[in-house]
């Protein structure tokens, strides 16, 4: 295949991609070594995609044709990694700005579908069609870009902290964890008494309840910030971006300076 | 409802709020702050929403320094200020001793004006941060265009402005980063009240231009190079003073004045930080009337905001308004106003129609700004220019009484820059001027009424504009200069007056250039009458006046003895006086070989035009009109005698050498490259001739335009000369650009 050349990843570009590389290492064969990487990115990084050609016309059937074929344009072909240098390390602007050029010679050129091969390698596997909260509705598609990223981002934490707990024996730490601070936030409910929780989970006193949330919430931390960590290329910046996304606000909304 | 459910589809500040999750160390559930209707945290490694005493409450903005957050200090006082926490990167030592170092200062910083700064620490992560007045208002251009205010309203702001920096200048503290979105306006009780934020902040974090003072965050650009004074943008920081202020507040007043920044800013920050610092070191902003003028559509917004319209609000800044923000953004700082407080002064002068400290651009700061900007051109138009000048000044100041020479200088002087430069550095933007001709144009045009009661003036500059015009070829507008000239000298002079008579004489000249040679000369004769009645035989203008009345009866007349009578005389005086190789011999010897030549006496005309180029060489160098002039004579006398080579020789230095210093369509090129042209077709050489045709004939259509007869003349010389040549096809492509009934008399 044509661009498929390992030997080009390197570099800043290509540093989000060794990133998520250095993640399926253990595969071996030199093409799963794309599936696998196709099927990660896709994965993780699907919804923003999706939201975004959504927000720009596309269909929902449109839309998931299109997000897969881009991500097997980014894995296969190095080009589009190779014209990102506005990103600055983020893989979040990066994929962004990809994207759009990917739609503009995708538009432009309709041939681009031959250099993907027929038979995917990777596919999206979802039946769901996420609808975007309201504050939403109206936003540009950059802006549901972002949302979708961090949702995604925080998607993807509380699964593997769930999992995390599960394997290691923890599941009244995660649970207990999730109504007292994961549903509160999420739902708007009330927030449940560390008593009640101690009543209801068969916990000796409310200290070690309360250090068991403290123990998920460190967990919680961390993962995030590896995850946040993973689609930038330095530890401060991984600060700033977090930061970024603390502050993201859709363009209508009012800002000062 | 799954989890991935209600992530994906949840608000966006609930999504924020999971972000936090794990910041502090407590058990509790964000339950606390669900009163908050936007609790965002610090990102620090330190627990807490805190810093120090101080409770964030939510994001102020962001700026070139960091961010800005609206705290709540609740120990000691319980207070709402403005936390700013500076970005990763700066030495956090250096700046806290720095600031400390001012903090004496700054705590007696009392003023309405200015905003407290109340403290300054580090958080335990390590990240800098100033506690400060907490201002509710918006950045001073916003609030001005918001509400419209008029220049006046937007005057007296400013004027507060001023009236805070003096005050913090007195107490030894500067600013150095003052820019609209350090000076935050609110309506306080039916006031507005400007208040100034950030004092003693920026000089303690004391960025310099660097690359990374304008590293692109989010596509938004930190760092403010527009309001950086000249100093602090060439990195010597060690002397900055009050005065770099004034420049940063002049930056201001000119934004608040226009609605544009003097220097653009994307062209500024196009090139890169060498660029940027060039720019703020060297370039001069262009006036804020012309850059307003330069908009277009973009100036009637600008002026709806300032509720007035386009042309007052240029007549209004052109006519004194101003000078006042380019006076204190002077490169050279020691041009500024001297104090915020002078500044402010000006500025009430203005209002209360006083003279202005601010006086309009020096003759000699338009003339370097010109200069510099014609730098290329400086041994052309530039120079010929100050020499225009400084040549006015001095020969009018011969017909002026002592006592009032300075002042006619002067007045001469100023009439030229803020009269003429002034009307011509619009025209030309970045262009450099191209010709002398658009200054005299201006020049001639708005002379008028300005010397009413000193007509001599306006002679004597009418004289000068009339010989410019000559030179260049512009006849007709030299003869409407010359005429008004002698006009204007027959008001207070007789024919017995020296001035009188040189203008008469130049007038006449130029008459003959126009081919009325009666006219020409029945007044050069007038002259010349006078002249030797008047002034000493030895006298350079009546030496000038023969020679040209000469020249009259030899080209026109054929009274050549008449010529040679003239010539000869004043020859004779020349050798009398100063001997027989004196430079001024040169011109009249030429015309003495003219006169040999036409009554065939060609030995003596070849000797006379030797020895004339050699004299003309000697003194005034290979490429001085005079000796131009007699290597054409010298060329024609050869051609005569059949000496070729040595013609051509001749023709191509003097050929190349017009061609160079007064451009292919000057009449004198036409003149020896048609010259040259003879020559050639007489030896022959067709292959030579031809490229001089074609570049006379494109010469000709260019000055001339297309149906002319100079223009026809010489496309018939490239058709005489294809026929001579024998190729039939060229001479027929050059039948067709003939106009119809040319062609047929061919």
């Amino acid at each position: 295949m044509k661009f498929h050349d390992q030997t080009e990843m390197g570099g800043t570009r290509g540093a989000f991609l060794t990133t998520h590389w250095s993640l399926i290492e253990d595969v071996k064969a030199s093409s799963d070594k794309d599936k696998a990487l196709i099927g990660l990115l896709l994965q993780t990084y699907w919804k923003p995609v999706y939201c975004y050609l959504r927000r720009k016309g596309r269909d929902n059937e449109q839309a998931k044709d299109l997000t897969q074929d881009f991500f097997h344009e980014v894995v296969l072909n190095r080009h589009l990694v190779g014209r990102a240098d506005k990103s600055k390390g983020r893989f979040r602007s990066f994929l962004l700005y990809t994207l759009n050029q990917y739609l503009i010679n995708h538009d432009r050129d309709n041939s681009a579908q031959k250099r993907i091969p027929g038979k995917k390698l990777a596919s999206l596997d979802t039946t769901e069609i996420p609808d975007l909260p309201e504050s939403f509705s109206t936003a540009k598609a950059e802006d549901s870009f972002h949302y979708a990223w961090l949702s995604s981002l925080l998607e993807h934490v509380v699964a593997q902290v769930k999992n995390t707990c599960k394997e290691n024996d923890m599941e009244i730490h995660w649970a207990i964890f999730k109504e007292r601070v994961l549903e509160p936030i999420l739902c708007a409910s009330e927030s449940v008494s560390l008593t009640e929780l101690c009543e209801r989970h068969g916990i000796e006193d409310t200290k070690k309840a309360s250090n068991m949330i403290v123990t998920v919430k460190r967990r919680f931390r961390s993962v995030l910030m590896e995850h946040v960590r993973n689609t930038v290329i330095s530890d401060e910046q991984a600060t700033e971006e977090l930061q970024y996304l603390l502050q993201f606000l859709p363009e209508n909304a009012q800002r000062q300076e | 409802m799954t989890q991935s459910d209600s992530i994906f589809g949840a608000e966006l500040d609930r999504l924020k709020r999971l972000l936090t999750v794990g910041e502090e160390e407590c058990d509790e559930g964000p339950s606390e702050h669900t009163q908050r209707t936007a609790s965002l945290h610090i990102l620090t490694d330190r627990p807490g929403g805190r810093i120090g005493r101080y409770k964030l409450m939510s994001i102020l903005g962001e700026g070139g320094m960091g961010i800005v957050y609206l705290a709540e200090q609740d120990e000691a006082i319980k207070r709402q200020v403005a936390l700013k926490v500076i970005k990763p990167g700066m030495d956090s030592n250096r700046v806290i001793t720095r600031f400390e170092a001012e903090r004496q200062a700054l705590a007696m910083l009392d003023h309405p004006n200015i905003a407290h700064v109340y403290d300054a620490g580090t958080t335990e992560a390590g990240r800098l941060y100033f506690v400060m007045e907490y201002v509710n208002g918006s950045p001073i251009t916003e609030y001005c265009d918001r509400h419209k205010l008029t220049i006046d309203d937007r005057l007296r702001l400013f004027l507060q402005v001023c009236h805070a920096v003096h005050h913090a200048h007195q107490k030894g503290i500067i600013h150095r980063d003052i820019k609209p979105s350090n000076i935050l306006v609110s309506n306080q009780d039916d006031q507005v009240v400007p208040k100034i934020i950030d004092f003693g902040i920026a000089k303690a974090v004391n960025q310099p231009l660097t690359e990374r003072t304008l590293i692109t965050e989010q596509d938004r650009l930190f760092g403010t190079p527009e309001y950086m004074s000249p100093e602090q943008a060439d990195m010597t920081r060690e002397d900055i003073d009050t005065r770099s202020d004034i420049y940063s507040l002049g930056v201001l007043l000119y934004v608040l004045l226009t609605g544009v920044l003097p220097f653009d800013s994307d062209t500024l920050r196009e090139g890169g930080i060498d660029h940027i610092r060039q720019v703020i070191r060297e370039s001069d902003p262009k006036t804020p009337s012309t850059r307003l003028a330069r908009l277009g559509e973009e100036a009637r917004k600008h002026a709806e905001s300032r509720r007035t319209e386009v042309a007052t609000l240029a007549r209004r800044l052109h006519k004194e308004l101003e000078w006042i923000p380019l006076k204190a953004m002077r490169k050279d700082r020691a041009e500024r106003y001297r104090s915020a407080s002078e500044f402010a002064d000006d500025i009430e002068n203005y209002l209360n129609g006083v003279p202005l400290i601010a006086g309009p651009p020096s003759a000699a700061y338009r003339l370097r700004k010109f200069m510099r900007r014609n730098r290329s051109l400086a041994t052309g138009i530039a120079a010929v220019l100050a020499v225009l000048i400084a040549g006015v000044i001095v020969s009018t100041l011969f017909a002026i009484r002592a006592e009032r020479k300075a002042r006619t200088a002067q007045a001469i002087s100023d009439f030229f820059s803020n009269d003429v430069l002034a009307a011509v550095d619009p025209l030309t933007g970045e262009k450099p001027v191209a010709s002398l001709e658009p200054i005299l144009d201006i020049a001639a045009q708005r002379l008028g009424g300005k010397f009413d009661d000193e007509p001599l003036v306006e002679a004597s500059i009418r004289y000068t504009l009339g010989r410019r015009y000559w030179h260049i070829g512009k006849f007709d507008a030299a003869e409407a200069n010359l005429t008004r000239a002698v006009e204007l000298g027959r008001k207070r002079l007789t024919t017995n007056d020296r001035q009188l008579l040189v203008y008469m004489g130049e007038l006449a000249w130029v008459y003959a250039y126009q081919g009325r040679n009666d006219e020409a000369e029945a007044l050069l004769a007038k002259t010349v009458d006078c002249m030797e009645r008047a002034l000493d035989e030895a006298d350079r203008a009546l030496q000038v006046a023969k020679n040209r009345l000469a020249w009259l009866y030899l080209d026109q007349y054929g009274r050549h003895e008449e010529a040679e009578q003239l010539w000869t005389e004043v020859l004779e005086d020349i050798q009398r006086r100063l001997g027989p190789d004196h430079p001024d011999a040169a011109g009249h010897m030429e015309g003495l070989a003219a006169a040999y030549m036409a009554q065939g006496r060609l030995d003596e005309a070849e000797k006379v035009a030797r020895k004339a180029l050699e004299i003309a060489q000697r003194a005034y160098g290979p490429e001085f009109f005079t000796t131009v002039h007699n290597m054409e004579r010298l060329g024609k006398v050869c051609k005569a005698l059949g000496h070729y080579d040595e013609t051509e020789g001749l023709y191509v230095k003097a050929l190349e050498i017009r061609r160079r210093i007064l451009g292919e369509e000057h009449w004198r090129t036409r003149d020896v490259r048609s010259d040259l042209a003879s020559l050639y077709l007489e030896m022959e050489r067709y292959s030579d001739v031809e490229p001089l045709l074609v570049e006379a004939e494109r010469a000709a259509r260019r000055t001339f335009g297309n149906d002319h007869e100079i223009t026809n003349a010489s496309v018939k010389n490239l058709i005489d000369l294809y026929e001579a040549w024998n190729k039939p096809e060229q001479a027929a492509q050059w039948r067709v650009k003939l106009p119809e009934r040319q062609a047929k008399l061919l």
